[in-house]
């Protein structure tokens, strides 16, 4: 038939134009990601391989990192669900201020966020004279350390969070409380299952901005040292040489998760 | 009214048996202002146009939306012995099929594994259990949504459109095997639907319009006697036309420039305007001649015809109006040839007045005939119409 040639020569010329981005889009992409990768082929050729072994202090700063981060992802994760469930459900009426308050935690600039955090929590504050007096110091302790923490890194697990709990329908809870279950149950075994792969990027996220917080912690928990706070202090009393080893230990520690979540967010998001 | 049953005890206990019926008496403020009164017997259609507040209704009773009235006044969402199958099935995506029909029910995991796989095994679905809902078909879905909303051995089943998410032919075998199944287990079913075929299949109909159930019952009177030209499109009347009284027995058709016989008196005044519907499958073809003139016997040219497995449609255009005949397509004219048609006087069902503005808000008409019926009523052509 004389149509079939045409509508096969019309299918092909679409599927040529679908092509056509994915062929352009490989060599950028491929581009621009080395672009992205200069720094650290930068890092990888100067190391000096044979001096890698970071110093005690480093590892200090590794395990207060670590277990610090790890305690206030804990706290980011325990206090920012509800927050984000709620913030998820609330009606349009203070939909805007709500907006506006958390995107005010996000956009503040770290150093600025620092001095807030000593304006609010320092030992002439209320709340810090107030802590004092039960023998918990808010500046320059582990305490004063997962503040920083937990206000580098919550509005970020939150805004992801709400975002993943928007995504669920509505229908699915509907269809639960239809089944018998009550809000807790359908919450459990539907909306944060269905919510998982937002809320494992925001745990990623979370854990990124903690592990590397700066410039809160400068202000107000300069001790003890953090793997940040530490690489400063490296490069102040020491030189760039100094930097190297806590720099790729750093990256070792902080890949894994984000990977993991992201991997296992997906697989299950697959499946 | 009726007491409000209590969770778990079936309405209706036997397949086959007299349907008991259950009294639905609702009022929905919002999002479609509703004021429903129907009974639900057996597999009951309620039929309604897209947004007619089809699904708010069954959101309602299923205690999704706030509304007062009975059954189940007052009780929260949770608490209602009510199986809810929303458009789509709504399986839970995360779930498997197993973990799906045992959704709703308690115990250790074996358990309640045991109890998922034997409804599963029922209806021969067990070979799915470790299943995605994402890789069943939409029929499967439907089946397996089903079997997890009567895990809960709820006292009404309500369905939102089950069968419009399916193509046409899938829909109408997903349709009759769904209904033998809730006959089988016996729960009393409300449907939601826009399809006058899925309706046909029902024990008892209700017709949603205009905010309220403006007809009810078997659809076998239903579909023969719409209480109104709403219902009767609703029901898949095509013919419908507005007319005018000019004597007792004489109904003038303007758009069509003609004057149809009817069989006797209805019960309006000369003069008044009334709406007026044929059965398409009534309509009867006969040779063009001099039919002028005689009695429900008009000249039309064919506009349109279709013919699908064993019935054609024919578009006759009449005037300015084009009147539907279903026929065995044999001998079919072709289009632009001119025919003859006859109207017979008592295939003709009138509607006043015409146009019915607010049939809802008469709170006489909730399950009566809005219509002037005839003497006669015709019977045998509404459900096969258009």
């Amino acid at each position: 038939m004389a149509g079939e040639p045409l509508l096969a020569l019309g299918e092909g010329a679409a599927a040529d134009h679908a092509v056509a981005p994915l062929r352009l889009a490989a060599p950028l992409g491929a581009l621009a990601l080395g672009f992205l990768l200069i720094p650290y082929v930068g890092l990888a050729l100067t190391t000096d391989w044979r001096a890698i072994a970071p110093s005690a202090g480093d590892w200090q700063a590794v395990w207060t990192s670590v277990g610090a981060t790890l305690a206030a992802l804990a706290l980011v994760v325990a206090g920012g669900t509800p927050l984000a469930w709620w913030l998820a459900s609330r009606k349009p009426r203070l939909r805007v201020l709500l907006d506006a308050l958390l995107l005010l935690t996000l956009l503040t600039p770290p150093l600025a966020m620092g001095l807030m955090l000593a304006i609010a929590y320092g030992p002439y504050s209320a709340i810090g004279s107030a802590a004092a007096k039960f023998g918990l110091e808010l500046s320059n302790t582990p305490a004063a350390f997962l503040l920083a923490q937990i206000y580098a890194s919550a509005p970020y697990y939150v805004l992801a969070a709400r975002g993943a709990f928007e995504a669920v329908p509505a229908e699915y809870q509907e269809i639960a409380r239809t089944l018998g279950r009550g809000p807790w149950y359908s919450f459990w075994h539907v909306s944060l299952p269905l919510a998982r792969l937002g809320l494992a990027t925001g745990l990623a996220l979370a854990w990124v901005r903690a592990l590397g917080e700066f410039g809160v912690a400068l202000i107000i928990a300069y001790f003890p040292q953090g793997i940040p706070v530490r690489l400063w202090v490296d490069l102040q009393d020491t030189g760039l040489s100094a930097v190297y080893p806590l720099l790729w230990v750093f990256f070792l520690i902080g890949l894994p998760l984000p990977l993991a979540l992201g991997l296992w967010a997906r697989g299950r998001h697959a499946a | 009214m009726r007491p409000e049953p209590a969770p778990s005890v079936p309405l209706v206990a036997e397949a086959g048996a007299a349907h008991a019926a259950l009294v639905v008496d609702l009022r929905v403020p919002q999002p479609v202002a509703l004021t429903a009164r129907f009974e639900v017997r057996g597999f009951t259609a309620l039929l309604g146009a897209t947004g007619a507040g089809k699904s708010s209704l069954l959101r309602a009773l299923a205690g999704l939306l706030p509304a007062t009235g009975t059954p189940f006044g007052g009780l929260p969402a949770h608490r209602r012995p009510v199986g809810y199958l929303p458009q789509g099935a709504g399986l839970f995506p995360h779930l498997s099929v197993w973990r799906n029909v045992a959704f709703a029910l308690d115990g250790s995991r074996g358990a309640r594994h045991a109890a998922a796989l034997a409804a599963l095994e029922r209806v021969g679905l067990a070979d799915l259990a470790d299943r995605m809902p994402a890789a069943l078909s939409g029929g499967q879905r439907q089946l397996v949504a089903l079997l997890r909303a009567l895990a809960r051995h709820p006292s009404l089943l309500l369905l939102d459109e089950p069968t419009a998410a399916l193509d046409p032919l899938t829909a109408e075998t997903v349709a009759a095997d769904l209904i033998a199944r809730l006959r089988a287990a016996g729960v009393p079913a409300l449907v939601a639907t826009h399809d006058a075929r899925l309706a046909a299949m029902a024990d008892h109909v209700a017709v949603l319009h205009d905010g309220s159930v403006v007809q009810q019952g078997a659809p076998a009177a239903i579909f023969v006697a719409p209480g109104s030209p709403q219902a009767a499109a609703l029901l898949g009347w095509r013919n419908l036309f507005a007319g005018r009284l000019r004597g007792p027995d004489t109904l003038e058709w303007p758009a069509a420039g003609a004057t149809l016989r009817l069989p006797g008196p209805p019960a309006a005044l000369p003069g008044a305007a009334l709406s007026f519907g044929v059965p398409a499958g009534a309509v009867r073809l006969i040779p063009p001649g001099p039919a002028a003139g005689r009695e429900n016997r008009l000249a039309g040219v064919v506009s349109a015809c279709h013919v699908l497995s064993d019935r054609a449609t024919l578009g006759i255009a009449i005037g300015t109006e084009t009147l539907f005949a279903t026929l065995p397509p044999t001998n079919l004219p072709g289009v632009g040839d001119v025919v003859g048609v006859v109207v017979p006087a008592e295939a003709i069902r009138l509607w006043s007045p015409a146009p019915p503005q607010d049939p809802a808000r008469n709170p006489g008409r909730q399950r009566g005939n809005a219509g002037f019926p005839h003497r006669k009523a015709s019977r045998g052509h509404g459900a096969d119409a258009g």
